[in-house]
């Protein structure tokens, strides 16, 4: 480890955290990237999420990475409410000189001019959330109800919901669904 | 249940409009990315609790630690000493000898394997890793007191299959993703552990089944040959500073007999341009103080120069450790050298430390200084700038 001093003797903790840290922080670092404009916003949420890590090392789950999207989700949540007041000042500021704003919901950091972009954007955050963790995130129904706190048949419904809407959304759009395409099912809780 | 969850294009298409692949991702951050997010995870973690200012605040320490992100490659101990025999092959240094010794010395010998990391190691506790493609195999070794420790932990991963592997008891965890470990049971004074990504179980057991005992010869002689070697070593040093203005007093003299040391070439570039770098920053800090303009102009221009040096050449280098360089020629040049704190460590009981100055650490220079981290003292409770 770059900042700490050698340990003077082999910590088991110390060493799952290393290890998860390693397994799973390009997962972190994605999963804020997809909600935040900014590379630089998103390192900072995947800092402070690890950083929960660390204090917790010796309670780690052992499925790390629905946990620590769990974690990553309040990061940005406190980041998002501490941030607020100056995230309208920059929108007006934005809105006067024309730059862009930095975004902080799942879709936020799709290629502004797509048009799968401009469907996925017709959806609320909340749905726009459900189907980003199973689509981006890969986790199976039952993770993804984990990290939103909420029944596996509550997330099930809403699932679904999202999912209808983000069909018509495309069809609206003028991408109705393709022909040629396979069918295949998303990650089962048994592929996990 | 999954018929519910078919995959439709709908969702086709989102995953194809990821904004952030994550296996892009993984491809982008290279070790040195990886130690520099861990240090500022750290460093995070050694703020006291989440405040509504927390942010700016840790994004100004982020900003002190944008320089130590190679640091690992200077901390890194020293992975083998060798010296030239009187023959064609080398004749290795008791030192080096002695860490064969003590270590299972195990070699994968599926076909397609090799090793591909064994920079840190001593003679009861370090990690060689073997790669084929993108699976990876890592074998660790412990002193054989930690034994029952870790295997404790590893109990909390998950069921526990034991079974025998080169003559000891084995324990197998399963990770997760396709990654699985191995603890055997103490030889000697040391433990080892395996831990590998293989594609699958069967891919898994059948490379760690190819583990072979071998002669310390032989396992010295595995390891990676992107290592300077002694006896390549004074021409190495030649080559690499040819071209490149070197700083007053600086003897590459030194460089070249340093340790006898067996490095890879990583770290031979971290170690000889790094001596160039620090002896330029500091003669650049002696001709501050001394209110010496020419010579501040010199060690400026000099590492103006960074980008011709034939060692920081390369994607890898520089993405890397030339970075550091560049950062500290940047800041000479706009006199904002930073003898701030480099990064916290953090124990294991949570304490940390304060540990810098930046500029010094990030290069690699010497001395250092390490005090608590309080992170409301004063700056007067800070070291003085140009100390170390």
């Amino acid at each position: 480890m770059v900042a700490a001093e050698p340990a003077a003797s082999p910590d088991p903790a110390r060493e799952r955290f290393e290890r998860c840290f390693r397994e799973h922080y390009a997962d972190v670092l994605a999963f804020a990237l997809r909600r935040l404009a900014d590379r630089g916003a998103a390192e900072d949420v995947a800092a402070e999420t690890f950083a929960v890590a660390w204090r917790r090392r010796a309670q780690l789950p052992v499925e790390a990475r629905p946990w620590l999207f769990g974690v990553a989700r309040r990061v940005l949540t406190n980041q998002r409410r501490s941030t607020r007041r100056r995230w309208h000042l920059e929108q007006r500021l934005a809105s006067e000189s024309g730059a862009a704003i930095p975004a902080s919901d799942p879709g936020e950091a799709l290629e502004r001019r797509s048009s799968f972009a401009a469907a996925f954007r017709q959806l609320r955050e909340g749905e726009r959330e459900v189907l980003s963790l199973i689509a981006w995130e890969g986790l199976t129904p039952r993770q993804a109800a984990a990290v939103l706190g909420c029944s596996y048949a509550a997330f099930r419904v809403r699932f679904h919901r999202a999912r209808r809407k983000l069909e018509k959304q495309i069809a609206a759009a003028g991408h109705s669904p393709g022909s040629g395409q396979a069918a295949a099912p998303i990650p089962s809780e048994e592929a996990r | 249940m999954r018929a519910e969850y078919t995959e439709n294009d709908a969702l086709t298409q989102m995953r194809a409009a990821d904004p952030a692949p994550v296996e892009e991702l993984r491809r982008q951050l290279g070790e040195a990315e990886l130690q520099e997010a861990m240090t500022a995870a750290l460093a995070a973690a050694a703020t006291p609790a989440p405040r509504p200012r927390s942010f700016p605040s840790r994004r100004r320490r982020l900003a002190l630690l944008g320089g130590v992100a190679c640091l690992a490659a200077i901390t890194l101990t020293l992975a083998l000493i060798a010296l030239p025999g009187g023959g064609g092959q080398p004749q290795f240094a008791a030192a080096a000898v002695e860490v064969a010794e003590a270590n299972p010395r195990l070699l994968v010998t599926a076909p397609g394997w090799k090793v591909t990391r064994a920079d840190q190691f001593e003679a009861d506790q370090g990690e060689v890793v073997f790669g084929a493609g993108d699976h990876y195999l890592g074998v660790t070794w412990y002193p054989a007191r930690f034994y029952e420790r870790y295997l404790e932990d590893r109990a909390t991963v998950g069921p526990q299959e034991h079974s025998t592997l080169l003559g000891l008891g084995a324990t197998t965890v399963h990770y997760g993703r396709q990654i699985y470990a191995t603890i055997l049971e103490p030889e000697g004074s040391v433990f080892v552990e395996l831990r590998g990504q293989v594609g699958d179980r069967a891919g898994y057991d059948e490379v760690i089944d190819s583990l072979r005992r071998v002669g310390v010869d032989e396992w010295l002689a595995a390891m990676p040959a992107s290592v300077v070697k002694p006896e390549d070593r004074e021409e190495a040093v030649g080559a690499a500073l040819r071209g490149v203005p070197l700083p007053p007093g600086f003897e590459a003299g030194e460089l070249e007999g340093a340790g006898d040391a067996v490095r890879d070439q990583y770290q031979f570039a971290v170690e000889v341009s790094g001596a160039v770098a620090c002896g330029w920053v500091e003669s650049w800090i002696a001709a501050k103080r001394s209110g010496d303009a020419a010579a501040m102009q010199t060690a400026v221009e000099a590492m103006a120069t960074w980008p011709e040096w034939p060692l920081l050449q390369g994607a890898e280098m520089r993405r890397g450790w030339a970075m550091n360089v560049k950062q500290a020629a940047n800041r000479i040049a706009h006199d904002r050298l930073n003898y701030g704190p480099a990064g916290i460590s953090v124990e294991a009981d949570g304490t940390a430390y304060a540990f810098g100055p930046q500029w010094s650490l990030a290069l690699g220079c010497d001395p250092h200084w390490r005090m608590p981290d309080d992170p409301n003292a004063p700056p007067s409770n800070r070291p003085p700038s140009g100390r170390g």
